[in-house]
């Protein structure tokens, strides 16, 4: 069960792999909706959670979620560390 | 099988070819200028080279194959073994090789054929090739390897994701087999699971890259390959010159060199002029790394990936190209 600490830490690591203000996105917020998402974007993010936690994300797995807190679910799924680190 | 080595082979000389006409990625009508800037900022593709309309491919090769073969002194009728590699052939047969064959008044004992491979294709080139030399038991035999595609005759023009990244290009390499040199070895690869990563899209009539999957078949999967031919060649990571990785984008690359530990100083690039010229991204590469340097011999490691998904790499302590150029047509 990951903190609201943690949710932070990785709403904050999101914002800045995305360059926006940590204030505009929640873990409820849907990622599509946001005015700079973009497929590469997309890719930026993806490769950045892979660097942090070694977790792969499909395009499959993408296409079927619609908000940060899939990305967020998915990562602690399947990775033990911590974003405050 | 996916380890190999083979031995008394040499790489004696390359020669790329590629179009005059380049085109500017902050020029494209199709992005806005804050999405040219982030595509051009991660990627690293700023350039890219496109053939006219009325070019034909394997015309590249044959202007690439009378400069190299001049440039090593070597004659049409010693070449024995001539393959090109390309998805995208102006004619689906003959294949280019035996085109090639005729135009340049080869050997009918010349060994023709194509090889369908894109960005993993140089690897299995120089792989298929080694093996045929050695297969022989004279010295001194030559081939050819032609490897490139255009890239643009399969891309959709106003593809977002895909028309900022390719270029046009081909590569020719002289290949030898000699006695004494440093052996060759090879890791190959197909991770099935990354089929559709990349793929022509009949209902499209044009490429389809899903540049996701690309990403993670590539950090998943090539480091593991580099390392594992590492340690088959016994000869660790940290004591290898250089990677030549394909140029698929920088971000691509530089998640591979980090999962390596490794400087990204280590990985020349021709990316940003040149973007991603397919099978022939690593000798293209190569040939420019080798003009830029004066060392007499280096260990390298080339490590192409893509279509597939393909994977091969190859460890090589190579003495410098007696005859390496860039060409433009």
């Amino acid at each position: 069960m990951q903190t609201e600490q943690e949710s932070k830490a990785f709403l904050s690591f999101i914002a800045r792999e995305l360059d926006c203000d940590p204030e505009q996105i929640q873990l409820s917020t849907e990622f599509r909706s946001l005015p700079f998402w973009s497929s590469l974007n997309a890719l930026l993010l993806v490769a950045a959670l892979n660097e942090k936690t070694e977790v792969i994300i499909q395009s499959s797995q993408l296409a079927e979620w619609n908000t940060f807190n899939d990305f967020y679910l998915h990562i602690f799924k399947h990775w033990n560390g911590s974003f405050t680190k | 099988m996916a380890l190999s080595q083979s031995k008394n082979i040499e790489i004696k000389g390359c020669v790329c070819v590629l179009p005059q006409t380049e085109e500017n990625n902050m020029e494209l009508p199709f992005l806005t200028q804050e999405e040219k800037l982030d595509f051009v900022k991660h990627t690293g593709i700023s350039r890219r080279r496109i053939a006219k309309k009325s070019d034909h491919i394997v015309d590249y090769f044959e202007h690439g194959m009378r400069d190299l073969l001049s440039g090593l002194q070597w004659h049409p009728e010693e070449i024995q073994v001539l393959i090109c590699v390309s998805q995208t052939p102006n004619i689906p047969f003959p294949s280019m090789s035996n085109q090639l064959h005729s135009k340049l008044g080869m050997s009918s004992s010349c060994l023709c054929y194509d090889i369908n491979l894109g960005c993993s294709g140089f690897v299995y080139g120089l792989h298929t090739i080694s093996q045929l030399l050695q297969s022989f038991d004279e010295t001194g035999l030559k081939a050819i390897l032609c490897c490139g595609d255009f890239s643009s005759r399969i891309i959709a023009e106003n593809d977002s994701a895909t028309a900022p990244i390719f270029s046009d290009g081909i590569s020719v390499t002289g290949i030898e087999k000699t006695s004494g040199s440093h052996p060759l070895y090879f890791h190959l690869e197909s991770i099935g699971s990354g089929v559709e990563a990349i793929q022509y899209d009949l209902n499209k009539g044009a490429m389809h890259l899903n540049g996701i999957d690309v990403f993670q078949h590539s950090v998943l999967y090539v480091p593991k390959n580099i390392k594992a031919l590492s340690s088959f060649a016994q000869l660790p990571i940290e004591q290898i010159d250089f990677f030549i990785l394909h140029q698929a984008n920088k971000l691509i690359n530089q998640s591979i060199a980090k999962k390596l530990n490794l400087s990204y100083d280590q990985f020349p690039s021709s990316i940003e002029s040149f973007g991603n010229t397919s099978s022939a991204s690593i000798p293209l590469t190569l040939v420019l790394h080798q003009n830029e340097t004066s060392q007499k011999d280096s260990t390298y490691c080339f490590s192409g990936f893509g279509v597939g998904f393909s994977i091969g790499s190859m460890i090589y302590r190579m003495p410098k190209l007696i005859y390496a150029k860039l060409l433009t047509l």
